[in-house]
């Protein structure tokens, strides 16, 4: 087979879930772009109509969206269901939650339970049930998590000078933890997933250059190699090729895609 | 100042949880050598204050027990705000406890939300939050070590030949719970390093592999053995030099790290 037709996802479906976070709408894009049809999952279905409009201007249709507020068995276990029910297979998963981070270091004991319900324990059932429809196919499936550069590596405090807006926002109690936890989720579950043919990875994003203030871009960018933030296509990039047979002998592992920001 | 001198806690404050037994016993005596003042926190009291008393009597330090139960965020702003009062400071925290979020019926891949759950609630945001206090009085200081713990299973994923085809043990290996929490401590360390570095505070993580207890399985210990570059399970003793080091001022320029204490398990 062709190399480049190892990448193309034609024939492929794929669940973003919550697509309206960070990075969501680049990668949905991408996966469309590539031939894969592409069905959301979120809480929040205002947003995510709002999403696929967005993308249907601009000529990607998503094919489906299931409401979904993460956090119980019953909800996920609920989504397994309609996804079975509705898409002709489930390919390709995008865990999309990590985005959901808090804002500022010090919080009641309160808020962050309710946070990492969310974000773990939301996840952890996610992950369980749509994983458990994707090895049930007998099909080669790929699952992945969605973090950024903070799980390799802590926040510099160098960037976030001239920055307090975003240092309020990064330097948050869940952030370094949440970020991280799923990078030896994604070997766990490698490993799991692996017995039925399918694959586990992580993406550990740099910053998309519209979500940072120029002062800390100015900052980041000096600690690049490509001296500049992540754009639409890098983001992309990456997740059709861990969505794709391109990458079928990856697994377990956490790539960087940031310009070079962790490898200096 | 020595190398000897270094290491040495005399009049530092240190409080550990969950310091009574496993490894939290070997960072608890490691503590007691250097000569920390010591608050010991356990969910356990009688049998902490009976190693209380030992140490007393062996080691000769100031040691206190203090019941607590990491479930209850009332209990636990108790131990910190009971640690300040009486001792005015903590110089060190030692994080060791956690609840095994077993018990609620399914393991592995079918792992029951209750665990995940207790997992979350108890083990992640509870000790968040409990660092987060602990820190704010390290701020007041300008000064602190906070360790706490990951594990080797939040560094590498599952081997299936360490459970020698028993598929009861495999499947709790295949669990969620433990390893995106271990996973999320490791990423933490760097997290709160980066936050703490300007108030003086160091934050680390030990990751300790499989620690042999009289209830270890022998076909684990032997097939685990094989992928350690040591060729064996950890003992009482292997965390307490790693402990020593990071609380004293021998570890002062140490922070955001997680050391493997594995014999080597993580590094082939």
């Amino acid at each position: 087979m062709s190399i480049l037709k190892k990448f193309d996802l034609t024939g492929k479906c794929a669940l973003i879930n919550h697509p309206e976070q960070v990075y969501g709408r680049e990668i949905a894009a991408g996966l469309m772009d590539a031939g894969a049809k592409v069905w959301f999952s979120g809480p929040d279905l205002a947003a995510l109509e709002d999403l696929a409009g967005a993308l249907a201007e601009e000529g990607h249709e998503v094919s489906g969206i299931f409401r979904y507020s993460q956090g119980t068995r019953e909800a996920a276990d609920a989504l397994g269901e309609a996804v079975k029910e509705e898409m002709p297979s489930l390919d390709i998963i995008v865990e999309n939650s990590s985005g959901m981070h808090m804002t500022g270091w010090d919080q009641s004991f309160e808020d962050i339970y309710r946070q990492l319900t969310v974000t773990q324990t939301g996840v952890m059932l996610t992950v369980q049930s749509l994983g458990r429809v994707m090895v049930s196919q007998g099909r080669k499936g790929s699952l992945i998590l969605v973090s950024d550069y903070s799980a390799l590596v802590g926040c510099d405090p160098y960037n976030y000078i001239g920055a307090p807006e975003d240092a309020e926002e990064d330097f948050s109690a869940d952030y370094g933890f949440v970020h991280g936890s799923y990078v030896n989720y994604a070997r766990q579950t490698a490993g799991h997933l692996g017995l039925y043919g399918c694959r586990s990875n992580c993406i550990a994003y740099g910053p998309l250059s519209c979500t940072k203030s120029a002062a800390f871009e100015e900052n980041f960018i000096r600690h690049t190699h490509i001296k500049r933030l992540a754009n639409a296509e890098d983001i992309a990039g990456i997740a059709v090729f861990l969505a794709s047979d391109a990458s079928e002998y990856i697994t377990g592992t956490t790539i960087p895609v940031d310009g070079g920001y962790v490898a200096k | 100042m020595t190398t000897q001198e270094l290491f040495s806690l005399k009049g530092k404050v240190a409080l550990i949880t969950g310091g009574r037994a496993m490894y939290g016993k070997g960072a608890t005596l490691a503590l007691a050598d250097a000569g920390a003042d010591i608050y010991l926190a356990s969910h356990t009291i009688e049998s902490a204050k009976e190693f209380v008393e030992e140490l007393k009597r062996e080691k000769g330090v100031k040691v206190e027990a203090i019941a607590f139960d990491q479930g209850d965020i009332a209990s636990i702003e108790n131990l910190v705000q009971t640690v300040i009062d009486k001792a005015g400071r903590i110089d060190v925290f030692v994080n060791c406890s956690r609840i095994l979020p077993h018990g609620h019926g399914g393991t592995g891949w079918e792992e029951d939300p209750e665990a995940m759950d207790d997992g979350v609630r108890i083990n992640t945001s509870a000790s968040l939050y409990m660092n987060q206090l602990v820190g704010r009085q390290m701020i007041s200081q300008k000064s602190g070590s906070i360790i706490t713990f990951g594990s080797m299973m939040g560094l590498i994923g599952i081997e299936e030949n360490n459970y020698g085809g028993n598929p009861q043990m495999a499947a709790g290996a295949h669990g969620h719970i433990y390893s995106l929490d271990k996973s999320g401590v490791t990423s933490w360390v760097r997290h709160a390093a980066a936050y703490y570095g300007r108030y003086g505070i160091r934050v680390n993580a030990l990751c300790p592999g499989g620690l042999r207890s009289d209830r270890t399985n022998p076909v684990f210990e032997k097939e685990y053995s094989k992928h350690t570059m040591l060729g064996r399970l950890a003992d009482g003793d292997d965390i307490k030099g790693p402990i020593a080091l990071l609380a004293s001022d021998a570890g002062k320029y140490l922070t955001g790290l997680s050391i493997p204490v594995d014999g080597g398990y993580t590094c082939e």
